[in-house]
């Protein structure tokens, strides 16, 4: 006898469609034992009853299976989840970064005509300020007055008032909010991925973790990265001026961490091996993981042992029996941002002056009592939490470059993402050479001097843009870091004034309006000049009636760069664009550069 | 069968549930549900019931109360409409005591089968 197949509809998941299948299937399976399905009856308590529970655990497999991926979860914590697993790293506490300036007064020299430059002092990363209001701000990189953009902006006379005394000398910086804080956490015996939870909240980054022998801890983003890049000083006073205070270096490190964050809790996990594996090489010998070894002479099994694997220092080495000192950046504010001239009080300034030994110490004290600072504009940061939406578009960013330069608009993304203190780039572009047999790529760089002009970057700040970049280039590209060209040019223009405003007056409006808008932003490499945007501009000035002509010119010569165009061969159609080849970038340098006749 | 007996009891005829094997008999069962419930009991179906239980402490004679037959037939009417249905409260018991003495409150619901015009009533107690 076959077995009887009833049909079930598994379409049914809410509670009106289970209910309906109900009935219909006792309708059709059970049609002498329940025949009353009124509402209110107890047949239909019963459907009801099963339907409620059907609906329930619909919701829940649901809920499970929305909630397993990335695209579908609502949860909070459970979007993080995925987010981390893909890479992305989430942290609740943020931060504001911001511009301040500096000053301080510098002892005048013997001549009394400048400042000893002796005296200018390096203000150290980690010194303090702060608002009226306790919203602490620390100062991100090095300042050292000693490099060509310090700018001199006044002077304290003698106590007679017959000399300078003193020069004030201002240099911008960068902050961060928030103030160093330190923990010291008691770490007892042996664990495998010894995982610590911080005392604290608001934790914002954590800046150092060392131990009671010395031995530095550093935080890496999995504990199979073995290596961080470090900044060594730049001994080269030459490139030191251009801006490139440190050189990266790429440094092993077998003591490591990362963190983790679980709501407002952080946590540093370490990973397992010991001491004496440091000794031994860095990076575990394949022939050693790949197979185990056995007395016989043929081969079963070709699976590797990961434990073997894993007893190297790979996840790097676990602190044991010592205590950790965690020094952490913590908000002290939940509002992080600071409005414009309200970070003026000096908490720590952190100064340090080159040989202290031969330089007087009352100087050196007047010094430290009168560092002063403000900031022009406000300090601002993202305060506001990321919704799950946004966690998830940042997720998805992240997953598709995985920390890896694949695409031309990435190795953009990461030039520019290089800390400052390695040097920064102000353009770059990248293009594949289609002449080159091995199709590696040119990357134009061009970086900005104190004055805001276009200037060619350091080798010190190449030499760390290729550091930086073998770090998330593919292994089978090849980058050629290359100088752009610059590409000076002026203006000569021919307009037609409003009757009753002077040539001059209107010569001189024409002129400031040009260079003010035409330098507001530096154009990308290898961006066309829009001729017809000098039209525009010099259309919209109330003093000027008409625009009879334009015309482009060469600046080349001592101030310039020697690179020139021939204008008329690279104007576009009706001469609206000028095209500049792919390495080239324009740059209004003077506002003398542009001239003109006023009608 | 048209539905299981409540309270559930096991029969020899029909098996673990005794059923209701007459019309009226489960027309009636479904009437004592409706003024049974009280809305929001019964699953998937908050509407339903009109919660005689929570009349009990009203004033006797008050609006409250006696919006208990509204609410009866705005009920009847929505899940037993083949039903026409009139009610009142019972005053006295057996004996001829007052109920509202005894501090009791009953209601005699009155309902007339439209499809077999058969009269039929129940009496529940708050």
């Amino acid at each position: 006898m076959s077995k009887k197949i009833v049909p079930i509809d598994y379409t049914g998941n809410d509670f009106d469609s289970i209910k309906k299948n109900l009935i219909n299937y006792i309708k059709k399976y059970y049609p002498n034992t329940s025949k009353d399905f009124n509402e209110a009856s107890f047949g239909s308590l019963m459907t009801d009853l099963v339907s409620y529970v059907g609906d329930n655990l619909s919701f829940y497999l649901d809920y499970n299976a929305n909630e397993s991926f990335l695209e579908t979860s609502l949860e909070y914590q459970n979007v993080i989840m995925h987010a981390n697993q893909m890479g992305y790293k989430h942290s609740t506490t943020r931060s504001s970064v911001g511009t301040i300036d500096i000053y301080m007064p510098i002892p005048a020299n013997a001549s009394l005509a400048a400042p000893d430059v002796n005296y200018l002092p390096k203000i150290k990363r980690g010194a303090s300020f702060s608002t009226p209001e306790g919203n602490i701000f620390t100062l991100i990189d090095d300042v050292n007055f000693l490099s060509q953009d310090s700018e001199y902006v006044g002077d304290e006379l003698s106590t007679d008032g017959s000399t300078v005394a003193y020069y004030i000398m201002k240099k911008k910086a960068r902050v961060i909010s928030g103030e160093n804080r330190q923990v010291i956490l008691e770490i007892g015996d042996f664990q495998r991925f010894l995982k610590v939870k911080l005392p604290a909240s608001n934790i914002s980054e954590i800046v150092s973790v060392v131990d009671s022998s010395g031995n530095e801890y550093y935080e890496v983003d999995y504990l199979t990265q073995n290596t961080v890049f470090r900044p060594i000083v730049n001994r080269n006073s030459e490139t030191q001026t251009q801006g490139v205070q440190s050189i990266m270096k790429p440094f092993p490190v077998p003591r490591r961490f990362t963190v983790e964050r679980s709501g407002p809790d952080v946590f540093l996990v370490f990973g397992y091996g010991s001491e004496t594996e440091i000794k031994q090489e860095q990076v575990a010998d394949p022939s050693e993981i790949v197979l185990d070894i056995l007395g016989k002479n043929y081969i079963s099994n070709a699976t590797f042992d990961p434990s073997k694997l894993l007893t190297t220092e790979k996840f790097g080495v676990s602190p044991v029996n010592t205590d950790l000192t965690v020094t952490y950046r913590a908000n002290t504010e939940d509002n992080v941002n600071a409005a414009a001239g309200s970070i003026t009080t000096v908490i720590d300034s952190n100064i340090e002056f080159s040989n202290p030994q031969n330089l007087a110490a009352d100087k050196m004290q007047y010094i430290t009592r009168n560092v002063e600072v403000y900031n022009e504009l406000p300090v601002n940061g993202d305060i506001s939490v990321p919704t799950t939406e946004e966690i998830k578009h940042r997720a998805y960013g992240n997953f598709a470059t995985q920390g890896r330069a694949v695409t031309l608009r990435d190795y953009i993304s990461a030039t520019y993402a290089m800390p400052a203190s390695f040097g920064s780039v102000k353009r770059a572009a990248i293009y594949r050479d289609d002449n080159d047999l091995t199709r590696n790529m040119n990357m134009f760089i061009i970086s900005e001097d104190s004055r805001g002009k276009l200037e060619i970057s350091s080798s010190a700040l190449k030499e760390n843009l290729k550091t930086w970049l073998n770090s998330v280039k593919m292994v089978n590209d090849s980058v050629d870091i290359l100088d752009a060209t610059v590409f000076n040019f002026g203006i000569e223009f021919d307009i037609v004034g409003q009757k009753n405003v002077s040539t001059n007056q209107v010569f001189n409006a024409a002129r400031e309006e040009l260079y003010r808008q035409l330098t507001l932003t530096v154009p990308e490499i290898g961006e066309p000049f829009q001729v017809t945007e000098i039209f525009r501009i010099l259309k919209d000035i109330p003093e000027v009636l008409d625009v009879v002509n334009i015309k482009i010119l060469n600046r080349t010569g001592a101030s310039y760069s020697a690179y020139g165009v021939d204008v008329d061969a690279h104007l576009g159609t009706e001469g609206r664009t000028l095209h500049v080849p792919q390495h080239v970038i324009w740059e209004l340098k003077y506002e003398s550069d542009i001239t003109g006749t006023v009608r | 069968m048209f539905q299981p007996k409540f309270p559930l009891e096991y029969s020899n005829i029909d098996g673990p549930y005794r059923g209701i094997k007459d019309i009226k008999e489960t027309i009636k069962q479904n009437v004592l549900f409706l003024l049974s419930t009280s809305p929001g009991e019964w699953p998937g179906n908050p509407d339903l019931g009109v919660g005689v239980r929570r009349f009990l402490f009203e004033n006797y004679g008050s609006l409250e109360l006696n919006s208990l037959h509204t609410r009866i037939k705005d009920q009847f009417s929505r899940y037993l409409p083949f039903l026409k249905v009139t009610s009142e409260f019972v005053e006295k018991d057996s004996e001829g005591y007052s109920l509202v003495d005894q501090n009791q409150l009953k209601i005699i619901v009155k309902y007339n089968i439209k499809p077999l015009n058969v009269e039929e009533y129940v009496e529940i107690g708050v």
